[in-house]
């Protein structure tokens, strides 16, 4: 049974098609890493120099003094202004950010300047361009601490007199809370309004916390619903780790992030690699001939199948296990390595507390939950590969399966199809229960997702053990 | 009494509602190279597939070494060796690493045996090649070498000098006497061309539409189906004819008589000729080939 084994692995190690599979995901790994490296910085301000100076070349086309155009013209004017210190001090700076401001000043100066109606007097201009350059010192002091004590002093105050009034509104106050909250942290943990991972953290923060309030504060929601709340708490608690524990990344798609979301990002070459391994071990031995040489050796057909089975399920955690090094190392060389010390922070819903565990660790876990979705659909694989002796529909019906499960899934889900619970594809992903979280299907459990790709798995193997037991060779 | 090796008895197969095979038996001794004979689509192929458990068996029994192929396949196929139809191996590997893996589901084939064999069919220069670069020729090579790799005492070849050439087929022809010989091995080879066969084989079976239609020694047959012809060559044809008279002599070329007369007349036919002046230049036995032998056996072969 071993020599059996040993001799598959040796077969699909010595084929072709293992190695150019292999080469284009290693190909596709970097390709990935380079992509997050150098598109990662984009920010809520798209400007660059080439637009300011396209708003710039539009107000040409207008007259100021035509009395028709003049309010058009000091409009783009404004923006012009707006847009040209914004990209003055950098898209992704904390500058841009507080910078809407000013510009009711700068409205009221190029009023003055341009309008032909004369609305502004001298004495709002002069105060308008006081106001401005005051403005533009604090900018230039980098002193975002201002903002925020200003913004602080503001929520403050809108938080008391929401308390002394009658009519308090829960969920205004609520939110006004949340961003005091955020305000603290952000002087408290020296987080600036400049574009960073922490920020982010800071954002999705806040977005989460209105989704959770509102999903407590309401009593009709469907389990669509449920399922976002419950994603919302989970994201709420990790980005309050990151925030209260300053855990900071250069960009939010870095080495780690790949690397946690690993079965994610790969998923497709894992699959079509296991896939074309297992939808051709038995296939190809038929067609090319070569069944018969191992037919006549004294072992049983079953053993010569069980082996070419094992042997599928060895190399698809070998193919994972290279990925996630190829990932890691790759990623380390492109992206750096110090992410990577970070160790995976997940929210336990049992615990109803933060975890954190070593990344390798999380993997694992999450592999595990994958597995028998893996291994149902190598099981496809392999079964078409055995019965129907086609090696190409038999590696194309797990990869249809696999794309059609979404939409499976999703109409099942529209149309409210109770029966698709006892189908396999809401069942054999077993991440939804990690950790305490609640399954995609409302009524799903554990035990029940087990026992029923335990039966698809069993109906598979005995129809392909049945087949190739009674299996007559023809002729060649 | 040498020792039976394979036996077959009544093996019938039938597939829907056609028989391919309707009581075969067979039986090979140790040391016996059996050539077992027929046209296409007479079953050979079909018979080999059965004795190798690579099909099912409608009814009757196959024993190997005393070991029945149905009930213990494993211990019945672990002294066989095999080629089934095409030397089918593995492409993209070298001849070395076919070998070397059919080596590994055996207990006693060291990396020696493997060197041994492998010259033993001739093979060193090549061995390390992929076998997609092997000509047919060498592919029959290397099949034979997995074939015996594990000094199988049955070994069953289902036409191995398919794409030979003369010289191939000549040393193919050799070695298998050889193992026969030294070995003790016992040989089943099939074919449909018979001539290759009948200078090293030494019992025969011919099957016909799924029927065995004769089973003896390979002497017995040719002996059976000689026709007592010579073949006398004269100066003088039509008057050699006349002497020898047009009921029993027929002309086959310009100068050559084809004459059907016991051994014993032949002495006295000369002395005729001889007598009557006519130059007589040689006289020949027309030896009756198995070609012939086949032919008439299996003539009328139906393929349905």
């Amino acid at each position: 049974m071993i020599n059996l084994m040993r001799n598959e692995l040796i077969k699909i190690l010595k084929k072709k098609s293992t190695y150019i599979i292999l080469f284009i995901t290693i190909g596709i790994i970097i390709l990935f890493n380079f992509m997050f490296c150098y598109s990662s910085q984009s920010s809520s301000f798209g400007y660059t120099d080439e637009d300011v100076a396209e708003y710039e070349e539009l107000l040409n086309d207008y007259d100021v003094n035509n009395p028709e155009e003049n309010s058009i013209y000091i409009d783009i004017k404004s923006k012009a202004d707006m847009m040209k210190l914004i990209v003055h001090y950098g898209v992704n700076s904390w500058q841009a950010y507080v910078i809407s401001d000013i510009s009711q000043f700068l409205e009221v100066m190029n009023e003055y300047e341009y309008s032909i109606d004369q609305t502004v007097s001298e004495k709002e201009y002069q105060e308008a361009k006081q106001n401005y350059s005051d403005f533009i010192q604090k900018l230039d002091s980098d002193d975002w601490q201002y903002f925020v004590t200003s913004e602080l002093e503001e929520v403050n105050n809108q938080i008391a007199l929401q308390e002394n009034s009658n009519t308090t509104d829960d969920s205004y106050l609520n939110s006004l809370n949340v961003e005091k909250q955020i305000l603290e942290w952000r002087l408290d943990k020296n987080i600036s309004y400049a574009s960073s991972f922490l920020n982010d953290c800071l954002h999705r923060y806040e977005s989460n916390a209105e989704v959770i309030f509102n999903y407590e504060h309401s009593d009709e929601h469907d389990y669509s619903d449920t399922l976002n709340y419950y994603n919302c708490i989970e994201a709420l608690n990790t980005c309050k780790y990151y925030i209260e524990n300053e855990i900071n990344f250069i960009r939010s798609n870095d080495n780690r992030s790949i690397l946690l979301e690993l079965l994610d990002n790969y998923e497709l070459f894992i699959l079509i690699f296991f896939v074309m391994i297992a939808g051709s071990i038995v296939s190809d031995e038929f067609n090319k001939g070569t069944i018969k040489l191992l037919l006549v050796r004294p072992y049983r057909r079953s053993k010569i199948l069980l082996s070419k089975f094992l042997v599928c399920i060895i190399s698809m955690l070998l193919f994972i296990a290279i990925v996630g090094v190829a990932q890691f190392i790759i990623g380390g060389f492109i992206q750096g390595f110090e992410s990577t010390t970070v160790p995976a922070v997940v929210y336990n819903f049992n615990t109803q507390q933060i975890e954190t565990m070593p990344i390798i660790l999380y993997i694992l876990i999450t592999l595990l939950a994958k597995l028998p979705m893996y291994i149902l659909l190598m099981t496809l694989a392999f079964a078409c590969s055995t019965v129907l002796n086609h090696t190409a529909v038999s590696i194309v019906i797990p990869l249809l399966g696999y794309m059609g499960t979404s939409i499976i899934n999703e109409l099942a889900l529209a149309f409210d199809i109770k029966a698709i619970l006892y189908f396999v594809t809401p069942n054999w992903d077993f991440t939804q229960y990690l950790f305490g979280h609640i399954p995609n299907f409302e009524g799903l459990q554990p035990i029940f997702s087990i026992g029923i790709c335990l039966i698809y798995f069993a109906i598979m193997l005995v129809t392909m053990f049945t087949v190739f037991q009674k299996r007559n060779i023809k002729n060649i | 009494m040498p020792k039976e090796i394979l036996v077959c008895k009544n093996l019938h197969k039938q597939i829907g509602k056609k028989e391919i095979l309707k009581d075969v038996s067979l039986t090979v001794c140790e040391g016996d190279i059996l050539g077992f004979i027929g046209p296409n689509g007479a079953g050979k192929t079909t018979t080999i597939k059965l004795i190798l458990g690579l099909q099912h068996i409608s009814s009757g029994n196959v024993f190997i070494n005393g070991y029945d192929i149905q009930k213990n396949f494993e211990k019945a196929i672990r002294n066989v060796g095999a080629i089934v139809e095409n030397p089918d191996l593995y492409m993209y590997l070298s001849g070395y690493d076919n070998l070397k893996l059919i080596a590994n589901l055996y207990k006693n084939v060291t990396k020696s045996r493997i060197d041994e064999v492998v010259k033993l069919v001739g093979l060193e220069n090549r061995i390390h090649d992929k076998v997609s670069k092997y000509s047919l020729g060498m592919r029959q090579r290397l099949g034979v070498a997995q074939a015996i790799l594990h000094k199988p005492n049955l070994l069953i070849l289902d036409e191995p000098t398919n794409g030979l050439d003369p010289e191939g087929i000549k040393s193919m022809r050799e070695l298998l006497s050889k193992l026969a010989r030294e070995e003790n091995m016992a040989i089943l080879i099939s074919s449909h061309n018979l001539s290759e066969l009948e200078s090293f084989c030494n019992k025969v079976s011919i099957i016909k539409n799924g029927i065995i239609v004769e089973t003896s020694d390979l002497e017995k047959v040719k002996k059976e189906f000689s026709n007592h012809c010579y073949i006398f060559e004269v100066n003088n044809l039509k008057e050699a004819i006349s002497y020898i008279g047009d009921d029993i002599a027929i002309p086959l070329t310009d100068s050559k008589i084809k004459v059907s007369v016991d051994k014993e007349h032949v002495p006295d036919l000369i002395k005729k000729l001889i007598l009557r002046d006519i130059k007589l230049y040689s006289v020949v036995e027309d030896v009756s080939t198995l070609e012939d032998a086949f032919l008439r056996k299996t003539g009328g072969n139906i393929i349905d």
